[in-house]
């Protein structure tokens, strides 16, 4: 067995500390020196394409897979060594639903009741995730998204310290998961630790303080939502028909480059003198550029159609980083 | 926000929580329940018909027989199936998210097939009493070899469960333990006590059906025959529970 090295300098209120963990499926390394942190009140989003490492990571957090090297302190505690008293703690949501198909889903939760250590009740749960009405029908004869509901309520039951899910919201339909969104952000505000892993960055950028990007078995990139988007430029996107001295202007008038398209249209007026343009300035300092290109606007009289301003998303760094990966950038 | 609460449960709390709830599930399936009752029904009937004897020794034959019968059809197979099953389903991954010990898990799956073996069981041996068989000489031998055999059995379900994808191929994977036992006990009394005999009471569940038999007939049982039965009902238990701890798999096998 390894051993469980001291973690260098963990964070007093760190919940999970991983340092330098690797794992391996015989030759195959799914996870290569990966080290991340989750502090206590946050969450925390494993991101990555399938094959990435995610789910091999956080079983290796619950302590169902042994590390082949390196160190993980769940609660301050090895999770592999004391996977029983790290479980008391933690609410689980698998990437498929371990439910039992002979079970109602009444006996499903009240299974649940007696081999957890959180006390918690039926019906509280299944409010909480939509499934009161059906809870006298058998778990075989329930949709995937009711299946996904009916495992995420075992996960909050009692009201664990740490949740952890696995794509919780694959397979639900846009309403279900916006009511996911807001029973993950409501335990979080009740002071609820959140490790998830999703493969909508959507998700991750609606949900997640901090993020991990993986990238065979590897951290692509990683830090705080807030550090990660700021990795990319933000953008200001607009459709103009100004003239070639104005856009001659505008360009030195704001902090990022600029870039100008044909909009593949013209005016319909036969007497207006310009193709309209899309425009697109990459910027790092947002605010100030969207300021200045709406007082460029206004001193000319222009009108600026399909006008947006957003910083980078993370599917926007995610791409990013995939193809500076792909081209060895990174 | 809630109106949950913490509390601590021990670990042996937990295991008869599940052992319960999957003691209800058992007894929820029709197929489950005409198991329960048919087989018992099914072997002393069968006796009643065909092989009602004044012989001591045909009664006790038959007493080790259908014990092993009930052993390989119920605990065996039901053990397999519901192991593969919560295994295929992700059942047993989902469960060791809890504080459930590994152990109390399988040991809380294993409950209904050895609860419903030892019902049986019982039902058998006292309905052989019914149909004129003569009390066990050594009931103890007969309850020793019992009950060390539905462990056997039950953890040879778990070991071919780690070689059984789904349930449906357990009915496969199981021919083989349950055509041996079933085939050795049904000619070790034509065989007798030489080499051959020996060699078939090393089959598993063999060596239980033998000393039931010796149990039941009257007069003193051999200290040879009963050890030499025990070590290898002691040997099955130790290489089974080898076998299981060190093959048994959570995941899902494709």
């Amino acid at each position: 067995m390894p051993s469980s090295p001291h973690l260098r300098s963990p964070s007093r209120t760190s919940i999970v500390a991983v340092e330098n963990v690797s794992c391996s499926y015989g030759d195959f390394l799914a996870v290569d020196a990966v080290s991340l942190s989750v502090e206590a009140g946050r969450i925390h989003a494993l991101l990555g394409t399938n094959g990435a490492g995610k789910t091999t990571l956080l079983e290796t957090i619950q302590g169902f897979r042994r590390p082949l090297s390196g160190g993980i302190e769940v609660f301050g505690r090895d999770p592999w060594r004391h996977r029983t008293e790290v479980a008391g703690r933690t609410g689980t949501m698998l990437q498929e639903s371990g439910l039992v198909d002979e079970m109602t889903v009444a006996d499903q939760l009240s299974l649940w009741r007696g081999v957890s250590v959180r006390e918690d009740s039926v019906d509280r749960v299944l409010k909480l995730v939509g499934l009161d009405h059906r809870r006298r029908v058998p778990v075989s004869v329930l949709s995937g998204g009711e299946r996904r509901r009916l495992d995420f309520a075992m996960a909050l039951w009692g009201d664990p310290e740490l949740v952890v899910l696995d794509e919780p919201t694959t397979g639900l339909d846009p309403q279900s998961r916006r009511t996911m969104w807001s029973i993950i952000r409501d335990l979080n505000a009740a002071g609820t630790t959140v490790l998830l892993t999703t493969h909508y960055l959507d998700e991750a950028q609606q949900l997640a303080d901090s993020v991990t990007m993986l990238d065979q078995g590897r951290i692509a990139i990683e830090g705080t939502m807030s550090d990660v988007l700021a990795a990319i430029p933000a953008r200001i996107t607009f459709d103009t028909d100004a003239d070639a001295p104005a856009l001659a202007e505008l360009w030195s008038l704001v902090a990022g480059d600029v870039a100008q398209t044909p909009a593949g249209g013209t005016n319909n007026d036969p007497s207006a003198r310009a193709t309209v343009w899309s425009i697109t300035v990459q910027t790092p300092e947002l605010q100030d550029d969207v300021a200045a290109v709406m007082d460029w606007a206004r001193a000319r009289g222009l009108r600026l159609d399909r006008l947006r301003c957003a910083p980078a998303s993370l599917e926007e760094v995610f791409f990013e980083m995939g193809s500076a990966l792909t081209t060895g950038k990174a | 926000m809630t109106t949950a609460t913490a509390n601590s449960k021990s670990p042996s709390r937990l295991i008869s929580s599940l052992m319960f709830a999957e003691l209800r599930v058992f007894m929820r399936q029709p197929v489950m329940i005409a198991l329960t009752l048919l087989l018992p029904a099914g072997l002393l009937g069968i006796t009643a018909v065909a092989e009602v004897s004044d012989q001591p020794d045909v009664w006790a034959q038959i007493a080790g027989r259908n014990v092993v019968a009930t052993q390989c059809i119920t605990v065996y197979f039901v053990a397999l199936n519901t192991i593969t099953a919560r295994r295929h389903t992700l059942a047993l991954k989902r469960l060791r998210t809890t504080a459930l010990p590994s152990f109390g898990i399988v040991a809380g799956l294993l409950t209904p097939p050895l609860l419903v073996g030892l019902f049986q069981v019982t039902v058998v041996l006292v309905g052989l009493g019914f149909l004129g068989a003569p009390m066990p000489d050594s009931p103890l031998l007969v309850t020793v070899s019992a009950l060390a055999g539905m462990v056997i059995a039950a953890l040879a379900g778990v070991v071919t469960s780690a070689f059984t994808a789904n349930p449906e191929k357990a009915q496969w994977t199981m021919l083989p333990l349950f055509v041996a036992a079933m085939g050795a006990v049904s000619i070790l009394p034509t065989i007798g006590e030489g080499m051959l005999g020996v060699g078939l009471r090393l089959v598993p569940l063999v060596a239980n059906a033998h000393l039931v038999t010796a149990g039941w007939i009257p007069g003193d049982v051999s200290g040879a025959t009963v050890a030499t039965d025990l070590g290898i009902m002691a040997s099955w238990i130790l290489v089974l529970g080898v076998l299981a701890w060190r093959t048994f798999r959570w995941e899902r096998r494709h």
